[in-house]
């Protein structure tokens, strides 16, 4: 039914498609990402010819265009400040809020002059509007459909209602027809179609003018869509925060992440002209503006092709799309040693991480694509830490991998707080010393205020440990499992090691930082939540032994030189390796000036800087018999007589 | 003429009749293998140089690999023939109609059914103490009675009573019945079920696995098929393609050896 809803969607824009010009023609613009100079701007809109036409100004607004080029005229004066503008056929059409509802104007742009071309009384805050084929639609919001509760329910809670109608305007009548689509989000038009996003009690849908066709999907609330070819929609949606993506009405071929670190609030505030698009991006504003820019299509959309990941028994977050669409596939540790070893080629690329057993495995044993001729990879790699560029290489100089993410483990602070409760942590801070202080603070007034996960804390030593070592039967060793047990038990959960997680932080920050001592996280991203943070600092994690260089996992794309679909993969890989290598605080890259001037910031850099990655085995290996140590099932002799056993057979088997 | 065509003909027929079998066997047994053979011989799968015996040379001297072959051969000479005189007692006593054998005769079968999962766990709780390999053996010989037992009571119930009369006609007592009847007219079966059990053997790595849950178990357990494993899951192809090798040649040494055996008892 979905299907056939789609079909007889995509059907119906098809034969709008035939009628017009569309967006076929490339306009004459070199640059590959392009921002224009246009300050204050309200509304804009691109002319078929690629001419940007800007309302710019909160009070005695001013029309003007902008060449490719970037170069700005001035067009005329229109008053008060305009929500939202068009251009059609030479004319620019735009709207401004009178006292009883909305006005539009066409400002004529050869003869310079101004008619006012109809009113919407009761009709306000406009969030797009957009002409095709002699008919203006706009959407804004209705006084009569004002309190009207929408039907649905999104998990995320990002769905509201709040009046929003779709209306459609005659321009050569000024005939005014409303939308019959009950709760409209946004819309799109393209050759005398349109495409209106809006929900149901059944989810969100598109559907044309008049609520026909509906075709569901999971995009979420989105903000900003524009039609720009057919079927295919670029987007901005709640659920894929801050980025810009592509994908097709009825999401047959998936989400392709075209561009990071956008954010496009209105309809208005996206269109796509000659195979560019161009977007108000708010994004790192926070006086509510935003810059106009312009991307080639090209470039970030890449038609039908999908990148397939596989992963084993690791999460991971998709890797950014680059215009490519992502599919991953987290397999158990069988099949996908079975998966590579068997050179299949329906998967693209591994994505692993350096604390798996057999990510050095991969490069030992071959199992990649080499990435030295890839544009855009060594230079990312220069960009990086010595040490993740050294891990990268294979002793025969070939890149194996691709790093794209870094943890380390860190405890991140209230200098001022800790020293309230006299909490006393310093950077080559031991384990026993760092529990020590986890005694002190659950005595403290600010009990609640830190947050440290035993066990992940546990784990995180063992592999620091494994790290260094190829035997358990050491003084180091001998040590940690006994201070441990007796203080950080990992079976008897002690309560100055609170059990805590991400929701839970939260709630420490939520109700203030001023309760706040300090937590322990091994997770970079969620490190970097507090870049911008002026009151904390960092600490490498706790060592087992002084002097250590802090580890850090690594996780990394391989990949697959058997893969059937190898160019694009090596060219997503090309792609990717551009985009990382511009991230701000990635903790990945060398050059700090791409990183937050924060105390917390640096102290992390340092932290990620003085790293190193081991390719090794994973903790895994003497968990069980650790836990049972705890557990007091076995004593310590037994644990490092049965852990070398495991290890040893495990280095030489 | 025409019986030349007919037996051409004939030839065809069966050839035909051959054919998907040959396939099928050609697709899922000789090619894989030889693929097996050829990885054997390479440095790795993606860069394909030949490196000859070196991953054999190397396989061959790899002290886990000894310890396994070891434990692999140790559990045939122990296990088989325990089981096999197990086995045969009961197929006997089954034969000869004993009452309570006859009565407990489903719980030989039952270890077939029950799945591995439910007896390693009864198996962890009854063997908690023991650190010797004495749960695995019995894992082993449990696991595998059954079938020794249902093949070894058809080939005894399938001798002729008449033999037995005819022999009794002519003077002979129990015991020379068993040595020059039922022995000989068993024999055949109770080769097969020694090959079988040899072969079922090398795969005593799931019970092993789950009773001691991990791919490291004790040295005294750590078979050919946990060597093979860990080497599959480190992406070491080499390693497991001349380890598959070398444990081929040494079940086809014992199969040929049997087969040897059995043709030079029955001349």
């Amino acid at each position: 039914m979905k299907k056939a809803a789609a079909l007889l969607l995509g059907t119906a824009l098809l034969t709008g498609c035939a009628s017009g010009s569309g967006n076929t023609q490339e306009l004459a613009a070199d640059a590959e990402y392009f921002t224009y100079p246009a300050e204050n701007v309200t509304a804009f809109d691109v002319s078929p010819e690629g001419i940007l036409y800007t309302a710019e100004g909160e009070t005695d607004s001013v029309l003007c265009e902008y060449d490719l080029q970037g170069g700005r005229t001035e067009l005329a004066g229109i008053g008060g400040k305009s929500e939202a503008i068009a251009c059609f056929d030479g004319s620019v059409y735009y709207t401004q809020p009178a006292d009883n509802g909305t006005e539009i104007y066409r400002f004529d742009v050869q003869g310079g002059q101004t008619e006012e071309l109809c009113g919407l009384d009761g009709f306000y805050q406009v969030r797009n509007f957009e002409i095709t084929s002699g008919s203006a639609y706009i959407l804004g919001v209705d006084d009569s459909r004002f309190g009207v509760q929408g039907t649905y329910s999104d998990e995320f809670g990002n769905y509201s209602y709040n009046g929003e109608r779709l209306m459609k305007i005659s321009l050569d009548s000024g005939e005014i027809t409303g939308s019959p689509v009950e709760f409209p989000q946004a819309f799109s038009v393209l050759d005398g179609n349109a495409l209106v996003y809006a929900a149901d009690e059944n989810g969100y849908y598109f559907s044309d003018f008049d609520g026909g066709g509906k075709s569901y999907n999971d995009l979420g609330n989105i903000t900003a869509v524009e039609l720009y070819d057919k079927d295919k929609i670029i987007f901005c949606s709640d659920t894929l925060i801050f980025k810009l993506c592509s994908g097709s009405v009825n999401q047959e071929d998936g989400i392709a992440e075209m561009l990071e670190n956008k954010i496009v609030l209105n309809g208005n505030d996206i269109r796509f002209e000659g195979g560019f698009g161009f977007i108000y991006n708010r994004y790192g504003r926070f006086d509510g503006g935003g810059m106009i820019e312009r991307f080639r299509a090209a470039d970030y959309i890449k038609e039908n092709n999908k990148i397939r990941f596989i992963s084993a028994e690791y999460t991971f977050d998709d890797p950014f799309g680059c215009g490519y669409i992502i599919e991953q596939q987290k397999l158990d540790n069988e099949s996908f040693a079975l998966t590579v070893l068997s050179q299949d080629s329906n998967y693209d690329m591994c994505i692993i991480n350096s604390e798996q057993d057999y990510s050095g495995n991969i490069r030992n044993k071959g199992s990649f694509y080499p990435l030295n001729d890839i544009e855009g990879v060594a230079e990312y790699l220069d960009k990086c830490f010595p040490y993740v560029k050294e891990a990268a290489y294979t002793s025969d100089g070939e890149i194996w991998m691709l790093p794209v993410l870094l943890n380390a483990g860190a405890v991140y602070y209230s200098p001022e707080n800790c020293r309230s409760a006299g909490i006393e942590l310093s950077e080559d801070m031991l384990f026993s010393s760092f529990i020590d202080q986890c005694k002190t603070a659950s005595r403290s007034e600010f009990s609640s205020g830190y947050s440290v996960h035993c066990y992940q804390l546990t784990q995180n030593m063992l592999f620091d440990y494994i790290s260094g070592h190829d035997s358990f039967d050491t003084e180091v060793f001998r040590e940690f499992a006994a201070y441990a047990k007796e203080n950080a038990n990992i079976s008897a959960f002690p309560e100055y090691m609170p059990i805590t997680n991400h929701a839970e932080n939260n709630i420490i920050f939520g109700t203030g930082e001023e309760s706040f001592l300090f937590g322990y996280i091994r997770d970079g991203d969620w490190q970097k939540n507090y870049a911008d943070n002026e009151s904390f600092r960092a600490y490498p994690a706790p060592k087992l032994e002084p002097g250590t260089k802090n580890t850090v996992t690594c996780a990394f794309i391989t990949v697959n030189p058997s893969s059937s679909n190898l160019d694009a993969s090596l060219d997503y890989i090309g792609g990717l390796a551009k985009h990382l290598s511009q991230q701000e605080n990635s903790l990945i890259l060398a050059d700090k000036s791409l990183y937050s001037e924060t105390d917390y910031m640096t102290d992390l850099y340092k932290i990620y800087e003085n790293g190193r990655i081991c390719f090794n085995v994973s903790s895994e290996i003497i968990f069980d018999d650790y836990i049972k140590y705890c557990s007091g099932e076995t004593d310590l002799n037994s644990l490092i007589t049965e852990a070398d056993r495991k290890l040893t057979a495990y280095l030489n088997e | 003429m025409n019986s030349m065509k007919r037996h051409l003909k004939w030839n065809t027929k069966c050839g035909l009749c051959l054919l998907p079998s040959l396939i099928g066997t050609a697709i899922f047994f000789v090619i894989p293998y030889l693929r097996v053979l050829y990885y054997s011989v390479i440095d790795n799968q993606f860069r394909r140089n030949f490196v000859w015996f070196d991953n054999y040379i190397e396989t061959l001297t790899n002290e886990y690999f000894l310890l396994a072959l070891r434990n692999s051969l140790l559990l045939i000479v122990v296990c088989v023939p325990v089981l096999i005189i197990l086995a045969l007692v009961i197929s006997l006593a089954l034969s000869y109609g004993i009452k309570w054998v006859r009565r407990t005769r489903f719980a030989f079968v039952l270890p077939m059914v029950i799945p591995t999962a439910g007896i390693v766990l009864i198996w962890r709780g009854v063997f908690a103490e023991n650190t010797t390999v004495l749960p695995i053996y019995l894992l082993f010989i449990w696991k595998n009675i059954g079938i020794c037992v249902v093949l070894l009571t058809a080939a005894f119930t399938s001798i002729e009573r008449s033999v037995y009369e005819a022999a009794r006609l002519d003077g002979a007592n129990s015991f020379t019945l068993h040595i020059r009847i039922t022995i000989p007219m068993i024999a055949p079966t109770v080769l097969f079920v020694t090959l079988l059990s040899i072969v079922n053997s090398f795969k005593i790595f799931k019970e092993s696995y789950l009773f001691y849950g991990t791919n490291y178990p004790p040295d005294h357990s750590y078979t050919l098929q946990y060597y093979m494993n860990n080497n599959f899951l480190k992406l070491d192809y080499q390693s497991l393609a001349t380890s598959a090798v070398l444990t081929s040649i040494l079940v086809f040494g014992i199969v040929m050896a049997g087969m040897a055996l059995q043709r030079r008892y029955n001349r």
